[in-house]
């Protein structure tokens, strides 16, 4: 079950791919809340520790929501606005040699 | 490099929006960078798309968005240059700039929104500029702070201006202490989300210091006092459990959170949570006075480092700070702030009589009641809940042990146990950790914050790909 619901009126719907599954969203989300509605507590894994990495601010300072949006790799999801159509990949833990994270 | 602009205005919340809609009033031509989706900042995050109808009830949009139909309506009439999404990377600091006088240009480095739009980094040379560039939450260090599920309450709050996101269903608990915890918590209940427990954080006994800034802050404004009261009261009246004197705040869980353990009065407690919010104030956002290297003065009442200003928010030839990025006061103070910037802008250029605005008195009515929330609500000492195994640099996983470890060898400053820790180094560039790093180190050496100092910022002033340097006709196909 997700964190949150939606309290508002009905917005938009659209629909953004995120990982390769398709995710509704509204108009007015930003990537980070379309992903948090959807019921996603985590954006990836964090590139260091392996652990799944969260926003903790959603203003744009704590880097916990950066993904690849639309190809660009380093985006802040809480500062970019959801289209239709986007495409959203989760970072995944730097691997060694041996596949440990 | 020639100027193009007259001032460039950094930040859309309260102050910017002011700074830039009278400047360009007074004649100037503004470029107004913002790196959020759109204008307001985060007090006003969403105000224009709420208002007209989207995202949350009108009812709660007009309660959440006092002031802001008017600030940007003033910007659309102002023709201000407004770039949303636009992310500053680098100011050329004054004594770079060629000649101190009003011919002075002042650098900016800023990157378009849109890779769409190569190259995105943009350089932009301005007569002036003022930085309005706002406030963040202050980080709760404790163990687990790190789990999915875990965020500051103002993130709450932002997912509820964006979205109308609630925090909904069972194990919904709040952490910390101020305004802001008081204000989430009857917005959720007023959205019909229920709150299982309140965890108060706040340090009890600071009655003198209240009893000495309540009379100045009653005359001052009694309009917020009285908001005050009524969030205080309507936590009383919601019959939601509330915890006090807490210690041993821990969060526990795999993916995520699962629960939360404390002890409240001396009893250990431990409660289901899938959702804890956090606050412990908020305080400036402080990249762009670091990358300025100006002088800062530790605020024991703010618990924060403020930048030194001259009474106007000057801080060099043609350089402003304004609102709560040089300081906390709400946003009514930042908007005035903001205001008597564009006047001595405007002074500068030649384009009106250098006078204070009607605001200053004002102001200082204004600040005094800030001095009462400051006075209720002291930041939560370092160590309270900072335990060994508690990250204090979420970017690199440093943990509190590894610095307490740094420490122990008998290095003392920030920036040397940045070296050696790599607290710091990440993408966040100290944004998280370099408040509760000065406090840690002052807490730890028994040295003044002042005497420990803190990390130094340098630029860019968020990470950048080289790749956002060249145009399209030099970009390389890229697989992501």
């Amino acid at each position: 079950m997700s964190l949150f619901r939606r309290s508002g009126p009905p917005a938009g719907a659209i629909t953004i791919t995120v990982d390769g599954r398709a995710v509704p969203a509204c108009a007015g989300d930003t990537v980070a809340t379309a992903m948090l509605a959807a019921g996603y507590d985590a954006i990836g894994a964090h590139v260091k520790s392996g652990r799944p990495s969260a926003p903790w601010c959603l203003i744009g300072v704590c880097f916990g929501c950066q993904c690849s949006i639309d190809g660009a790799p380093d985006a802040q999801a809480c500062l970019v606005p959801a289209r239709d159509g986007m495409v959203v990949e989760t970072p995944q833990p730097l691997t060694d040699k041996e596949g440990k994270a | 490099m020639s100027k193009v602009i007259d001032l460039c205005v950094i930040g859309a919340g309260p102050a910017g929006l002011a700074a830039a809609a009278r400047a360009a009033q007074g004649g100037l031509n503004v470029l107004l960078l913002d790196e959020q989706p759109a204008a307001g900042g985060q007090v006003w995050r969403n105000a224009g798309a709420a208002l007209a109808g989207g995202s949350m009830p009108a009812a709660q949009a007009e309660k959440a968005y006092h002031g802001a139909a008017a600030a940007l309506r003033r910007l659309a009439a102002s023709g201000v240059d407004h770039r949303a999404g636009a992310t500053l990377i680098d100011i050329a600091a004054p004594e770079t700039a060629p000649g101190p006088g009003p011919e002075a240009v002042v650098e900016i480095t800023w990157r378009a929104p849109s890779r769409a739009e190569a190259p995105r980094i943009r350089q932009t040379a301005a007569g002036a500029v003022i930085c309005a560039t706002g406030a963040q939450e202050r980080p709760l260090i404790f163990p687990g702070a790190e789990l999915p599920g875990v965020m500051g309450v103002g993130a709450i709050q932002s997912a509820y201006k964006q979205s109308g996101l609630v925090p909904g269903g069972e194990g919904v608990v709040l952490a910390g202490h101020g305004p802001l915890l008081l204000l989430t918590l009857a917005q959720i209940r007023a959205a019909g989300g229920r709150v299982a427990a309140v965890l108060d954080l706040g340090a009890p006994g600071a009655m003198a210091a209240v009893a000495r800034t309540l009379p100045r802050a009653l005359i001052g404004d009694p309009a917020l006092m009285a908001r005050g009261a009524g969030l205080m009261l309507r936590r009383a009246l919601s019959g939601v459990p509330v915890y006090r004197r807490v210690t041993g705040l821990r969060a526990h869980g795999a993916d995520s959170i699962e629960a939360v353990s404390f002890s409240s009065a001396g009893r250990a407690t431990r409660l289901p949570a899938r959702l804890l919010g956090v606050h412990d104030g908020v305080i400036p956002n402080a990249q762009v006075s670091r990358l300025l290297n100006l002088r800062h003065v530790w605020d024991a009442g703010q618990g924060a480092f403020l930048p030194v200003r001259d009474t106007d928010g000057a801080v060099a030839p043609g350089i402003w700070l304004v609102g709560d990025g040089a300081g906390i006061g709400g946003a009514e103070i930042a908007a005035m702030e903001g205001e008597q910037a564009a006047r001595a802008a405007l002074a500068r250029a030649g384009r009106g009589p250098d006078v204070q605005g009607p605001a200053a008195r004002h102001l200082t009515r204004r600040r005094a009641a800030r001095r009462l929330v400051e006075a209720l609500y002291p930041p939560v000492p370092m160590g309270a809940y900072a335990t060994d195994d508690a990250l204090i640099c979420r970017c690199e996983t440093v943990r509190v042990a590894d610095v307490r470890a740094v420490l122990g060898t008998g290095i003392d400053g920030p920036n040397r146990v940045k070296a050696m820790t790599r607290c710091g180094m990440g993408p966040c560039q100290g944004r998280l950790c370099a408040n509760p790093l000065t406090r840690l180190i002052s807490a730890e050496t028994g040295r003044s914050p002042d005497a420990v100092g803190a990390l130094r910022i340098r630029p860019p002033l968020k990470p950048v790909l080289l790749m956002d340097y060249l145009a399209p006709e030099t970009m390389p196909e890229v697989s992501a």
